[in-house]
């Protein structure tokens, strides 16, 4: 989850100055960005609705995407947690297969909002605007990956 | 994760920690990182070679595999968009979810100081079967954050 001031640069993250994510374990080539047991509510494919949402999640801030990837800012990252609540409201606009090689599946694209809010241990708070959001990209689906692809 | 445009050769990118300790401190070229990476990775394959006594304090864990896609030819992880298997965890069957939001929110800075900042996000979700370091066949939910 990434802020950014004033107006965003996905190019050369200049405007960015957090960047809240659980890490790499075991870095640099584990698990990237994932952890277990978020809360799961229904998964309605058909109608592009789901919902996903973590309570005092302990992750740290990294500040900025390029220094969570490579890690050259002293120092690193500080101890941070986040709550957040997406949903997936739907409706499905397009489905598809998946054409990622060694995958097979199919996926659909709705809509999704969410709320969260973030603190970092050097002080810093952060609560997202409820309404206004926009959703830039939401997918559902089912896939099968490695030993699972047909 | 948006697809990155970046160039880690522009970034004064230091040693990893837990890499040589004659690399901490300074700036590295992309070779001598790269050269990093591949001494990492040289010495996980090479753990496939001790005996089995070295490696037996390690437990047995049911945690997922990462994907076997690669960023950068480093980091296990995938892109968003139509038609990508968006799965952080290799060996894996099941539900996707995908969210891509942006928004704003109000920052409190440790000053007291606030301000807007703008927001966004690429929070994941996986639920379903996969198999484990264990090798074992498993149940579970995963969120990428």
């Amino acid at each position: 989850m990434d802020l950014y001031r004033g107006q965003y640069d996905f190019t050369n993250f200049s405007t960015q100055v957090h960047d809240f994510d659980p890490g790499i374990d075991p870095y640099p080539g584990g698990l990237f960005w994932t952890v277990p047991k978020p809360t799961l509510g229904s998964i309605e494919l058909g109608r592009g609705k789901a919902s996903m949402s973590m309570t005092n999640l302990a992750l740290k801030d990294y500040f900025d995407i390029p220094n969570a990837l490579f890690r050259f800012e002293l120092p690193v990252s500080v101890d941070a947690n986040c709550s957040f609540d997406v949903e997936w409201t739907g409706p499905v606009t397009s489905t598809g297969p998946v054409n990622t090689p060694g995958s097979t599946g199919e996926l659909s694209t709705t809509k999704a909002k969410m709320t969260w809010s973030a603190t970092n241990s050097l002080g810093f708070r952060y609560v997202s605007n409820a309404l206004g959001t926009t959703s830039a990209f939401a997918q559902l689906g089912r896939v099968q990956n490695g030993v699972f692809a047909d | 994760m948006r697809p990155l445009v970046l160039d880690p050769t522009k970034l004064p990118i230091r040693a990893p920690t837990g890499l040589g300790s004659h690399h901490a401190g300074h700036a590295l070229s992309r070779r001598a990182f790269m050269g990093s990476m591949a001494s990492v990775a040289g010495a996980a394959m090479g753990a496939g070679l001790l005996p089995t006594s070295a490696l037996a304090a390690k437990p047995v864990s049911s945690a997922p595999k990462p994907t076997a896609n690669t960023v950068f030819d480093t980091f296990h992880v995938t892109f968003f968009g139509p038609g990508v298997d968006p799965s952080s965890i290799g060996d894996f069957n099941g539900f996707v979810g995908v969210a891509d939001v942006q928004g704003t929110g109000t920052a409190t800075n440790p000053d007291g100081s606030t301000e807007t900042l703008l927001f966004d996000t690429d929070i994941r979700f996986m639920s379903g079967v996969y198999v484990g370091l264990d090798g074992a066949v498993h149940k579970g939910s995963f969120g990428f954050v």
